[in-house]
């Protein structure tokens, strides 16, 4: 069944090839912000960067999710889905999965870049992309519990945001902490590892809360 | 032929918004029953359909089921289940073809049917057309060919005969009377008179 | 006998006429209490060493911290009964919760601020402990407010339900992490805002007014629950009889 969602998943993507561009425009133009905002002297830029990449990409991931969900609750096709022997719970699991894929790696891919925008210091970049590598299941989850519980309302946007942001702090701290931490040439093992076992902790509990939050939704 | 089952609802009240929809609302579909459920637009028929789907849960009753095949209500509602609404579920980007080989390979049924139903409801040749450059009733007709693909017992339709001709319209009937033959149930909704050469359950909803 | 009563406390008739009997002797006993504990801690126990009188801020602080968080679980296992056992009760009790806790977190807050200004020289500092505060009222709001933005009274009422419970799980974890990374930037001087190794003087009146705001959160819950179920119940009858007497 999982298999079944996600080519349909990735075919749908597929019809809509510039989408996906979207979601690193959005981290690049965001990262850039950041210079023009607070300073272009590297030295500042180079503090700056660890925090700015994690939380361009943790808003990337967040915005990215809605695409997913929009179209396919607007259709109906969530509850055919739903009433077609398809489970709440993979439904929502293939979407965070989808994100993860088609979202969240590109943006790890393209890290370097701003990285290197940013002046990040080179010691950091193996930090940067385990630390992502790490992070973004955790919040491609979280983003579909608060996108399960908000795809009913019509301007959900922003209180998706509200709901999902004071739970990603956990993930932004310990992510940007690990970079900087490379970046000071200290070790940073601890902060993957508290990364890695909130990724285990998100991956077990939260398809069934967000298939449980779809399910509401959908009744509304 | 489909192994026997039963759906009944007990003592049903919805309350939707501020608005009591119905109350005291029972009924009970077995297994070669057609139920028909009659009422004005906006007393709640699409309500108690989407009621009976679980998807909402009533404010008062219960529905309950007995199968033989399945365990509980919501798997079988899942499973056994096909529900054709107002949204019809059918990806714009995604060709004919394609939208329907996505719910027969959901629920494990055999692709081979496809073609022929594409045909039956008068679709040959739009096979691999996206779905966007059909229209309306187009659509609502790729729906319609799901009913022959996914061999399920019970078909839950929201306003089916809306938006069809008269043959089209003959051609359902048809349908709903070939699936009480398999020993199958049908609950629809119609606003309209429908007149099937079966005997039919009724049902009056609303306050 | 237990669980009769635990499913009668379901009922929202039992529940309103139950709390109204209640009410005031939580009200005085809250009163008693507040006035005790404020007395004692505002003026008879000993000022601080370091910080002297300011330092009796604690006594509101502290038991606003606290309540906070009280109230978040109180909320989230509410929440998870009336998931679970289909309570709308249940429900009523952890709608109501939020503004409460919400009010509680904006009090530590402040106090906290009002605390800082002379320790460190402003209002606002990312301390462990104001920072899970704030993250707290982020948590609250975002309650409220999917509450509010869902019309239909029953899905609100689960959706928030779904995000109190994943609130609360993530609280420990939030908790952690601000503490981990206020650590890596601790300065001496902000741990004055932690809990000081407490002299058994300070203690009482600390412990009085914890226990005391407690009964406060009761005392405010009651008659705004109260408030809640004759809204939710408009339409039946016992609620028409009771207004109209």
């Amino acid at each position: 069944m999982i298999r079944v969602l996600l080519s349909r998943e990735i075919r749908l993507l597929a019809r809509r090839k510039s989408e996906l561009l979207n979601p690193l425009f959005f981290f690049l133009i965001v990262a850039v912000l950041f210079p023009f905002g607070v300073s272009p002297e590297p030295a500042i830029l180079a503090e700056l960067a660890p925090g700015v990449i994690w939380v361009c990409a943790l808003l990337s991931i967040l915005l990215s999710l809605d695409a997913l969900y929009r179209e396919d609750f607007d259709d109906g096709s969530m509850v055919q889905m739903l009433l077609s022997g398809a489970s709440a719970t993979a439904i929502v699991s293939v979407k965070a999965l989808t994100n993860w894929l088609f979202t969240a790696l590109p943006l790890i891919m393209m890290s370097p870049l701003i990285g290197m925008m940013l002046n990040l210091d080179s010691s950091a970049y193996v930090a940067m992309i385990v630390s992502l590598l790490l992070g973004t299941p955790a919040m491609c989850l979280i983003a579909a519990i608060g996108m399960s519980l908000t795809v009913g309302l019509r301007r959900g946007g922003i209180l998706l945001a509200l709901l999902v942001l004071p739970l990603y702090i956990p993930v932004l701290i310990f992510g940007a902490m690990a970079v900087n931490a490379a970046a000071m040439g200290h070790d940073f093992t601890g902060q993957l590892l508290f990364l890695g076992a909130f990724s285990v902790l998100t991956l077990s509990l939260a398809p069934w809360a967000a298939g449980a939050a779809l399910r509401i939704s959908l009744g509304e | 032929m489909y192994p026997s089952f039963s759906l009944t609802g007990q003592n049903l009240a919805l309350i939707r918004g501020d608005r009591l929809l119905f109350k005291d609302c029972n009924f009970q579909v077995k297994s070669g029953q057609v139920l028909h459920l009659k009422g004005p637009n906006g007393a709640g028929k699409t309500s108690l359909l989407n009621l009976i789907c679980g998807l909402i849960e009533p404010d008062q009753g219960q529905v309950t089921g007995e199968f033989e095949d399945v365990d509980s209500l919501s798997s079988w509602l899942s499973l056994k289940t096909l529900y054709l609404g107002h949204q019809l579920g059918i990806k714009s980007t995604l060709s004919v073809y394609e939208n329907l080989a996505f719910y027969a390979a959901l629920r494990g049924c055999d692709r081979q049917q496809i073609p022929q139903a594409i045909s039956a409801v008068g679709l040959q040749g739009y096979e691999t057309q996206l779905a966007a450059h059909l229209s309306q009733g187009q659509r609502r007709r790729i729906c319609l060919a799901r009913l022959l693909i996914e061999n399920v017992p019970l078909w839950i339709l929201d306003e089916p005969f809306v938006a069809l001709d008269v043959k089209g319209q003959a051609w359902l009937a048809g349908l709903i009377e070939q699936q009480v033959e398999r020993n199958g149930a049908v609950i629809f909704t119609s606003h309209q008179p429908v007149s099937l050469s079966i005997p039919t359950l009724e049902l009056s909803v609303g306050v | 006998m237990a669980w009769t009563w635990f499913f009668r406390l379901g009922s929202p008739k039992w529940f309103y006429q139950i709390a109204a009997r209640w009410q005031p002797w939580i009200w005085g006993l809250t009163a008693i209490g507040l006035i005790t504990g404020v007395v004692w801690g505002l003026w008879i126990a000993p000022p601080d060493y370091y910080q002297g009188d300011l330092q009796r801020i604690m006594y509101i602080h502290v038991p606003a911290a606290y309540l906070s968080m009280f109230v978040y679980v109180v909320m989230a296992v509410s929440s998870a009964i009336g998931l679970i056992w289909r309570m709308k009760m249940a429900f009523s009790v952890a709608m109501s919760c939020s503004p409460i806790g919400a009010a509680f977190t904006f009090l530590a807050l402040v106090t906290g601020a009002l605390w800082g200004k002379p320790t460190w020289g402003t209002y606002w500092v990312f301390d462990a402990r104001l920072t899970s505060e704030l993250i707290l009222l982020f948590l609250y709001f975002g309650h409220m407010a999917l509450f509010n933005s869902i019309h239909e009274r029953k899905t609100a009422d689960k959706a928030a339900a779904i995000l109190a419970i994943v609130g609360v799980v993530n609280i420990p974890i939030i908790h952690f992490s601000v503490e981990w990374w206020n650590s890596l930037h601790q300065s001496a001087s902000l741990s004055k805002l932690e809990k000081p190794a407490i002299d058994s003087s300070m203690l009482w009146p600390l412990l009085i007014m914890i226990v005391s705001f407690k009964l406060f959160f009761v005392s405010l819950l009651l008659p705004y629950l109260r408030n809640h179920i004759l809204w939710r119940e408009r339409d039946a009858k016992w609620v028409e009889e009771e207004v109209k007497s």
